[in-house]
Formats: C-alpha cells, structure tokens, sequence
C-alpha cells in the first residue's frame, strides 16, 4: 500500500514537469504551425538561468522570484526567436522550419555552454529546507508537492485564459483559420508573437522548477525534448488536453515500469506510444492537420 | 633505428680495431728484430666515419719491409642526436563540448597549469611545450580525425587523450599503426587492454580503469559493512552502469557467499527524476544500495534520496561518489561510502608536499572549477605531462641525446612517478598506470564548505588490479577466501 501511493505521487511529480515542458510546444505547434526543436534549448537555459538566480539569492526570501524570472527571461528569448527568424518562414515548407528550428536549438545550447561553463549548476537547499513529510510511515519531499501545486495552478491558468478571456478566444480563432482570422480584423502575427512568449516561458518555468531537485547541467534539453513529443504524439499534437492526459499517462507508466519492469524503462513510453499511433494514429485528442 | 648505432657496438668496433691494429704493429716489431735499426710507420687513414684503413710498415735495416695493411669497418661514435631548437608539439584530444565536458574541462585545466609551470622551468630539456588542443565532443569518429590531423598535419611529437571508453577503444589500434606516443588518461574501458590491444607498445594509461575501480569499491563496501547481505542498485542504464554492477556483484560474491541482489532500477543517463527509482529499490529493503552514476546524475539522486529518506533507511555506496559529492555542499548526507580513483586530500597534504601545492594552485587559479579543487582528471593531466618529461630525461640520461619515441617508451615502461595521488607506476607487461584508489565516509566539512571524505583509506593496486594477462573474471573468480 505505502509503495503504491509511493508509485502514483512519484508518477503525478513526473507527469507535473512533463505537462509543463510538453504543453508549451504543443500551444506554440497549435497556433503557429511551428514544431519548435529548440523547446528543450530553452527549457535548459530557463533551469540556468534559475540555478544562478536562487544561487545568489538562497539566503533571502527573494530566492523565490528566480522562477517568475527565468520565465519571464526565457518568454523574452521566445518574442526574439520569433521576431527574429521563425516570422520569415511561416510560409515556407515544414523543412525549413525544423532546420531553422534545430539551428536555434544548436547554437541556444552553445550560448548556455559558454555563458554558464560546462560544470553542473547544483542548488540543493531549496528542496531540502522545503521539508519531508509523512506520507504513511514513510518520508516524502514536499518540494514534489509544491512543484504538482504549481503545475496545476499553470494548468488552470492556461485553460482560463484560452477558453474564459478575450484574448483566449483570438488565440484559438488563429488556430483554427489563420487568414480567416485575419479577415475578420485581428493582427495574427501579434497573437503568434504571443504565443510564443507562453509557450517559452512554459519552457523556462518548467527549467526552474526542475533545478531545485536536479540540477542545471548541460545534455537535459535533449531528454526534455524526446518526451515531450512523446507525450503530445500520445495526446494529440497541438491539444493542451492531450498534452495533460498523455503526460499523466507517461508519467503513471514510468513510474511503474521502473517498479515492474526496470529493464525496458526507456522503452516501455516508447512501446505506449507505438500502440496510441496504432490504434489512434492523430493522438488521443488529436485532430486532423494539416501540415504548412 | 636503421642509422643509430648504440654505444655497445661502437666501442666493440673501436676495440676490436685498435686490438687488430696493436697486434699487427707488435708483432711486425718483433718480426723484425734481429736489426737494430728499426722503422715502423703506422699509418691510419679514414676513408669515411665508418672505414678505417691502418696501414702498418715495419721496415729494418737490412731485411725485408713488412707491410700489413687491415681495413677495418669500425662503428664510429655516433653523435648524439642534438636536442632540437623547436619547442614540443603535444597533442591534446579531450571532450569540451556535450555533457561530458564537465569530466574533461577541469583535466584541461590543470594540463595547461602543469605546462605553463614546466615551461617556464625551463622545459622538457630545454624545449617548452606547446599544446594543440582538439575537442571531440565525445565522437570517435570525430577523435580519430582529430588524431590523424595531429599527427599528419601538425606533426605531434606526443599525443595525450581524454576521453569515453568508446573513443579509447577506436583510438587505441590507430594510435599503434601510428607510431606516436599516446598517453590515454581517460577512456576506461576494461577491455582496453584486455582485448582491443593486449600487447600495447606506443599507447599508455593513467587512469584507473573501470574494473579497478570496481573491485576497490566493492572491497571497500565489504570493509565498511561486512555484514550486509542485501544489495539494490540505482544505475545509468549504460554500458558503464552494467559493467560496474556486474563487478561488484561478482566480487562481492565472492566476498559474501550467500549475498543477494534485491533490487535493480536503471535509469537513463541525465535523468531528472529519481523519485520512482529509489521508491522501487527502498521498497525492497536493501542493507546497502549502490548509486552506479556520476556527474549531476549522482548528485540529483542523492538530492532526491534525502526527500525519501533514503540515507535513513540504509547504507548508502557510490563508485564515483569521491568526485562529485561536493556538489551537495554542506547538505550531503553524512555517511555514504564514496570511491574514486584520487581526491584531492589524499595523500593527506602535511604528508605529501606535491598534493598541496597542486590544490594550492589549482584552487587559486580556478576557484570555481569543480568545486574549487582538482578532480581525477586534473589528476591525470599532471602525471601525463610529468610522466612524458621524466621519461625524456631518463632517457637522455642514458643515450646522451634527444631520445627517439623509442627510446622514451623503453624509459616509460615501469617508471615510477609522483604524482599529487602519490607514487604511481607504468607496468611494463600491458603500459596500464597502477596507483591507489581511494575510498572514504562522507563527512559535512565547514571548512571547505561541503562534504568531504572522512576518514578517508586507499586500496592499494595490488588488491585491486587482475596481474598483467589476466581478465579480471578469472582473476576474481580465482580468489581463495579463507
């Protein structure tokens, strides 16, 4: 009993971080049409990024302000990528966008590299001094919970503003038909640019919540890239829903594969995602798309 | 070797010249005796370095003229190969991109100290160092161009490597078709020496290699806790992680006949969750759980095994744990068995003038690489370079010239050097270094502002290491335990 509420909090924890990561790529695919390969690159500079702000301010209450920091930083570095060079190939083939994708990626983890250095940035105080409860007789890190609360919290934010507010409504208008949108009066290259703040900034928040019970260390972009897109091909690429349901069923699986299974851990995601394509080849929530 | 001529030959030549030469002149005088009058004129000809053409006439008065004449081909004295003008070309392939940069960058660093302070020494006799540094990010493919450029284009005079086991194993049979000195640091592969090149002439290695270091750990986990029987592992899900479970279980069997494994989770390499791997293994109730990662994995998962009472619940070990925990700064928990192949307060400093003044330095020049003091590779670095100049001057002792690679491999071979690990040694039979590893309890130091290992022992290697030829299976297995 006490492992398997074990098993189940260990696999919401990790279904909270893939959330995260996952949502922001599938909300800039669903808008824009783009599949950012540099998602991962951001995601390792926002955990930098806050590794070295609660770094330099552990001793004071501010330490918490890294992580709306390093989102917002990482949101800024989203409106530049955008602005900067993904605005040039809206029109172009699929091809050009993953190239220029994976270029930004490419030179992203350069950047992180020499501005950082190549060692591990360790923050460990945070998630220690958050605490360890009992859970059943046996310890559990609190940090865990906060990071599950938060992710929720961000869930809840992100459904209100795309289906409760005004600029919720302009966002999935674009989605749906851009030059319709168009059309009718709304400046879709604002609402793209928008986009692209979020989803990066989903990015970078996801980064800093990692670093207090990991560490900022180069090579986790890649990781964090491979199975967000193997959590919004489960749910359906472009459907924040799907990115929730399917984070939350790769997390429960991992958690206990490694409990059943611990030889093929990598590839039981892997065999759960063949058998959704199988079945269900546009994802579980998945609709049909059309590909720029 | 075509040209050279050894000192041995020269001298038999030159004796057996002036024998020849003596003989003849004696007895051509005493032939020639019986008058009084006597000339005798030697004359002594060199036609070229290597003929020597001596003439003896023995004339008397009266009598006959003998004349003798020998040509003998001596070995003239070869003269020492000048020591060249032009500074030493060292080649470096090591890993500063991708994540094993963070294992190599450090290594660099103490490289590029150790050379600028070997220079400005003066050199390796007389001749300063120059570095060519290459990054391979990790790709043997991309390690073995950068090896052939080095030695093709810029014309390496030595070439040193650091490395993962992959890029050790492509680079070792190219490195002998070569024939350029190449000093491996790391790139630990077992089976570097056991298989790929059992008889290696031109490529050496500092590092303890993975077996090593397994079987150290394992007799040290045995040391620690002799009584544990239960044993769960969390490793990278690797070749490295498997190889490293492997022996220590196999040794540790030998150890503990009736040990038994009751838990094994493998993660992927960088990892950022361990949550659900230290539930399963905590689940299963271990004695004593090894952690078989490094680097920021090895951290992260002690990090998260403190939030599920990990250390509270039983005996923690880790292969690697001697490197890297001082990433956890003073919240490490207290008590893990760490290893490692050296650290950096072993030998104690007041002990060992060379370890201090090498962290001394290295913690003034890079506060903030690697914690601040030197990893295994920095290690590593130092005695490559160290290594490399005593073997020059040994060499140049006994021949009197620049020595040719040769040469220096001859003077490499069991030579012994201190390093800031202590005394280490090339053996001769497989050219794989031998020294201590190292093993401690994890200590919080307020000091140095993280854990440190205390008490702190070392393994010697004859311990550890399988004697030259032998797998390390076989050698284990043959163990008689009383």
């Amino acid at each position: 009993m006490i492992e398997m509420t074990r098993f189940i909090l260990d696999g919401f924890f990790y279904a909270s971080i893939l959330f995260l990561i996952s949502s922001g790529l599938t909300l800039i695919f669903s808008v824009a049409g783009i599949i950012n390969l540099a998602h991962g690159a951001l995601y390792m500079l926002g955990a930098y990024i806050a590794a070295v702000l609660i770094k330099s301010l552990i001793n004071t209450p501010y330490a918490i302000l890294a992580f709306p920091i390093a989102a917002l930083i990482i949101g800024l570095i989203g409106i530049i990528i955008e602005r900067g060079f993904i605005k040039w190939i809206y029109e172009r083939e699929f091809v050009y966008q993953l190239l220029l994708t994976f270029g930004l990626a490419l030179v992203l983890s350069d950047i992180t590299r020499i501005t950082f250095g190549t060692e591990p940035i360790y923050v460990t105080k945070l998630y220690i001094h958050a605490g360890i409860i009992d859970i059943l007789g046996s310890p559990y890190p609190v940090y865990n919970f906060i990071v599950m609360a938060v992710t929720f919290l961000i869930g809840g934010l992100m459904w209100f503003i795309m289906y409760k507010t005004r600029a919720g409504k302009i966002i999935r208008a674009c989605a749906l038909d851009r030059e319709m949108s168009e059309a009718i009066g709304i400046n879709t290259s604002r609402v793209f640019t928008l986009t692209f703040f979020m989803g990066s900034a989903l990015a970078g928040i996801s980064g800093a919540l990692v670093v207090p019970q990991s560490a900022a260390m180069l090579g986790i972009d890649a990781d964090a890239l491979i199975e967000s897109f193997i959590v919004i091909v489960i749910g359906g690429v472009g459907s924040i829903k799907g990115a929730f349901i399917g984070s939350l069923l790769i997390g429960l699986i991992r958690a206990f594969g490694i409990a059943l299974f611990p030889e093929i851990e990598l590839a039981i995601v892997y065999l759960v995602m063949a058998a959704v394509l199988l079945i269900r080849p546009r994802g579980l929530f998945g609709k049909e798309y059309r590909v720029a | 070797m075509g040209e050279r001529i050894s000192r041995r030959d020269f001298l038999k030549g030159l004796v057996g010249g002036l024998i020849v030469g003596g003989v003849i002149g004696v007895a051509g005088g005493y032939v020639a005796a019986p008058g009084k009058e006597k000339t005798i004129t030697a004359t002594k000809t060199v036609t070229s370095e290597k003929t020597v053409t001596k003439t003896v006439t023995a004339a008397t008065s009266g009598a006959k003229t003998v004349t003798e004449t020998t040509t003998t081909t001596v070995t003239a004295k070869p003269k020492p190969r000048e020591i060249p003008s032009k500074p030493i070309k060292l080649g470096v392939i090591t890993i500063l991109t991708g994540p094993g940069a963070m294992l190599f960058d450090p290594g660099l660093k103490a490289l590029q100290m150790e050379v600028e302070k070997i220079n400005a020494q003066g050199g390796i006799l007389g001749r300063k160092i120059e570095l060519v540094v290459k990054d391979s990010g990790g790709k043997p493919d991309k390690c073995i161009e950068h090896y052939k450029r080095l030695v093709t284009e810029e014309q390496a005079d030595f070439i040193t490597v650091g490395a993962t086991s992959a890029e050790a194993c492509a680079l070792a049979p190219i490195a002998e078709e070569s024939k350029v000195l190449t000093i491996i640091q790391e790139g630990t592969a077992t089976k570097l020496f056991e298989e790929v090149d059992p008889h290696p002439k031109y490529v050496f290695r500092i590092n303890n290699y993975d077996a090593l270091d397994a079987i150290s750990h394992a007799i040290a986990i045995h040391k620690a806790w002799p009584k544990a029987k239960k044993f769960a592992v969390i490793g990278a899900d690797y070749v490295w992680g498997h190889d490293e479970w492997n022996i220590i279980t196999t040794v540790l069997k030998k150890l503990v006949p009736d040990m038994e494994i009751v838990a094994e989770a493998w993660p992927p390499l960088f990892a950022k969750d361990y949550s659900a791997h230290i539930s399963k293994v905590l689940a299963a109730k271990p004695d004593v759980v090894e952690l078989c990662l490094w680097g920021g994995d090895l951290v992260t998962c002690i990090k998260q095994g403190i939030g599920y009472g990990l250390f509270k619940q039983c005996k923690v070990a880790s292969v690697t744990g001697g490197e890297y925990v001082w990433g956890l700064g003073t919240e490490c928990p207290e008590g893990i068995l760490c290893s490692t192949r050296y650290y950096f307060l072993y030998p104690p400093w007041d002990r060992w003038h060379i370890n201090k003044e090498f962290n001394e330095e290295f913690h003034k020049r890079y506060p903030d690489s690697h914690g601040g003091y030197p990893g295994f590779n920095c290690n590593s670095a130092y005695t490559a370079i160290h290594a490399l100049k005593l073997a020059i001057e040994k060499a140049y002792a006994i021949t009197g010239g620049w020595p040719t690679t040769e040469e220096i491999i001859a003077a490499m071979e069991n030579l012994m050097v201190p390093t800031p690990g202590g005394y280490r040694y090339f053996r001769k039979e497989d050219h794989q270094m031998l020294g201590y590893a190292v093993s401690g309890f994890t200590k919080v130091s307020k000091e140095f502002g993280f854990a440190i290992l205390d008490p702190v022992w070392a393994v010697p290697p004859e311990e550890m290491a399988p004697p030259p030829g032998k797998k390390w299976k076989e050698w284990v297995e043959s163990w008689k335990i009383e």
